[in-house]
């Protein structure tokens, strides 16, 4: 399930020139620049880059989830072949929980402490769907067994300060999951969890996709996780995509500094240890949205005086794109 | 439960006579009933033997304890002025004021509850403003000043209410009587602590409304309303049950003014003569009842708390 075919099938999401525009004390600052991408049913797409340059934001937009002070101030989000407005909370509820689900960063505070798993799980099913208690009772309880869990019935009781960090993110994906949507967003899912737990969950979330046949997009700056989960990559620096292509060809021929950059930061077991872990000078810039040119210019060690300039897309073939003008040169 | 309630009952009892004990010495620092009888007529002989009639010749710490031990046979005493048994004084005043406290506590939060949430679903909105200032008006004008005010308007302007007493006298009982007479003491008991709570329930309200789980309820499509009312309003209520713990002996100090004013004949008009005339069992009969109500209070925010909050239990 690598790149799509370039027969006419629509997309599941197509986001065109997406922006969001938060109101800060100091005036307007737009977090996420023209971002554009597709997914296709049953694809897992993965969203890279490093923290606060805009990748939950933008999820959180097509969602319309974003807090009170962000607004989507341009581009048009269209799913499953209709143009949808996540500003309208009243036709976002017919989709949220029901076609698109989210899970998040934390599964330690997204859980209502006041109620029980099964009552939160319910509430989702009975949004969208008028069924009778024990048919959404016995769903609940499917969909808690699909999640791992060995004794679904005792977790729909149980309250969520019972359960550890990894049951209840299972939950969290139990409730993203039980009307069985067609795309789920996934925030950093296991950000907050250990590292035996992430791999759990990460498999889970393939095995379901697998079992469900939604698209995932999936937020993470983990590369390794990057590289055994998604079909497509999309590399994110300070509120724009700046490359964007299939995981092989990302992984094979990384063409952005920043992308190869992100690659040299992983450690590597295979390395014989005398490799010194490479980090990315510098941090993105905080009003990044000011820049003109190249936003990772001053980090860049290949910049060039044209870098200072608008960067034009460049297209490479393939579905690769990459905003850089000067990636022949680059060779880390 | 019943074994947490029972311990809680129990431990309350030291607590209780450490109370009454800090009551006793206060009351008596601040005089003593022999100096209401001083007069041209009165010689200092009939004012001692009256001193050895009431016990008041004896050390402080004896009379509490005499007083302490009459407490244990089950005998609050009986009043000085009025030479009546003052549990009975006490019965007979009580329900007027618990009726005045239980509405106003709830109409106060019939009041905040919808305020509250409103101001903080739409924080910084005109709406919004309105809410806070005026809640901010009404904590800030003293209780008494308010009570003149509403007699003011609506008994004598408008002639709608009646501006004392429980019922109309002459007259047999009546609840719609009732009510009226209820509707003004109430309404500015309730109006104070409205005013506190919405700030209050704003608050609460607006920290809860960031926080991850109302997000995910959101992301599961539930609706507004739903994540608002049901997720929003049962988080908020946490803190706002403790709240009202704390509220219960500030209500019951509040009766006492409000009473006053409306002639409403509860404890308070009777806790009122018994301070003035230095009626030493009426008092400390009203003090061991507030100390009893603080505890009880306490008590019944606990229960709630544990039963709004799975987290909590109670051992």
């Amino acid at each position: 399930m690598n790149e799509p075919s370039m027969t006419m099938v629509k997309p599941l999401l197509k986001v065109t020139d997406l922006s969001v525009t938060f109101k800060r004390d100091n005036g307007m600052f737009e977090a996420v620049d023209c971002m554009d991408y597709t997914i296709e049913s049953g694809q897992i797409v993965a969203l890279v880059g490093e923290s606060g340059c805009g990748k939950s934001v933008s999820a959180q937009a097509v969602m319309g989830l974003l807090n009170r002070n962000g607004t989507i101030s341009g581009g048009t989000i269209e799913f499953d072949g209709s143009t949808i407005d996540p500003s309208n909370d009243t036709l976002m509820d017919q989709l949220r929980g029901n076609q698109i689900s989210m899970i998040f960063q934390d599964p330690l505070s997204t859980l209502d402490p006041l109620f029980t798993i099964g009552n939160q799980l319910m509430e989702t099913i009975h949004a969208h769907d008028s069924v009778d208690r024990t048919i959404a009772k016995k769903r609940c309880v499917e969909t808690l067994k699909d999640v791992g869990f060995a004794d679904p019935l005792s977790i729909f009781n149980s309250y969520p300060h019972t359960l550890s960090g990894g049951m209840r993110q299972r939950c969290v994906i139990a409730m993203a999951l039980v009307n069985h949507p067609k795309l789920l967003i996934a925030d950093e899912p296991t950000t907050a969890l250990d590292v035996t737990i992430q791999a759990q969950i990460m498999n889970l979330l393939k095995d379901l996709r697998d079992k469900y046949g939604m698209a995932i997009l999936l937020i993470t700056h983990d590369m390794g996780v990057v590289a055994t989960m998604a079909d497509k990559v999309l590399v994110m620096y300070a509120g724009q995509i700046i490359e964007s292509a299939s995981v092989m060809d990302l992984f094979s021929h990384p063409l952005h500094p920043y992308t190869k950059a992100l690659m040299a930061s992983v450690p590597s077991i295979d390395g014989d240890g005398s490799t010194t872990l490479s980090s990315i000078r510098g941090n993105v810039s905080a009003n990044y949205d000011t820049l003109i040119g190249c936003r990772f210019l001053t980090r860049c060690p290949f910049a060039l005086q044209r870098c200072m300039q608008q960067i034009p897309w460049k297209d490479q073939g393939c579905n690769h794109r990459v905003r850089c003008i000067n990636t022949t040169e680059v060779e880390l | 439960m019943s074994r947490y309630i029972i311990k809680r009952l129990l431990s309350a009892i030291p607590v209780l006579i450490g109370i009454t004990m800090i009551d006793y010495l206060i009351m008596s620092l601040a005089g003593n009933p022999l100096e209401m009888m001083v007069g041209p007529r009165i010689s200092q002989a009939a004012l001692d033997i009256r001193a050895i009639q009431l016990g008041l010749d004896q050390p402080i710490y004896i009379q509490y304890f005499v007083w302490l031990n009459q407490l244990l046979h089950g005998n609050l005493g009986y009043s000085i002025s009025s030479y009546q048994s003052v549990s009975t004084m006490i019965l007979d005043h009580i329900a007027p004021t618990l009726l005045l406290m239980v509405s106003s506590l709830l109409l106060s939060y019939v009041i905040a509850l919808p305020c509250g949430i409103y101001s903080a679903v739409k924080q910084y909105s005109k709406m919004d403003y309105a809410i806070v200032t005026t809640s901010f008006v009404a904590s800030s004008i003293p209780s008494f000043f308010l009570a003149l005010l509403l007699i003011y308007v609506f008994s004598i302007k408008l002639g709608w209410l009646p501006s004392n007493g429980m019922v109309t006298l002459g007259t047999s009982f009546h609840l719609l009587d009732l009510v009226q007479h209820m509707v003004l003491p109430v309404l500015v008991l309730a109006l104070s602590f409205a005013g506190s709570n919405i700030r209050y329930i704003r608050s609460a309200m607006l920290e809860i409304l960031q926080a991850d789980y109302l997000r995910l309820a959101k992301a599961k499509g539930i609706g507004m309303k739903k994540v608002i009312l049901k997720h929003g309003l049962k988080n908020a209520l946490v803190p706002i049950v403790s709240l009202i713990g704390t509220q219960i002996p500030l209500l019951f100090g509040g009766a006492v003014i409000v009473e006053q004013v409306f002639s409403w004949p509860g404890l308070g008009l009777m806790t009122m003569s018994a301070i003035i005339s230095r009626d030493y069992p009426v008092i400390m009969g009203v003090c061991l009842l507030s100390a009893i109500v603080v505890l009880i209070g306490n008590l019944v925010t606990d229960i709630l708390y544990a039963w709004i909050n799975p987290t909590i239990e109670l051992r």
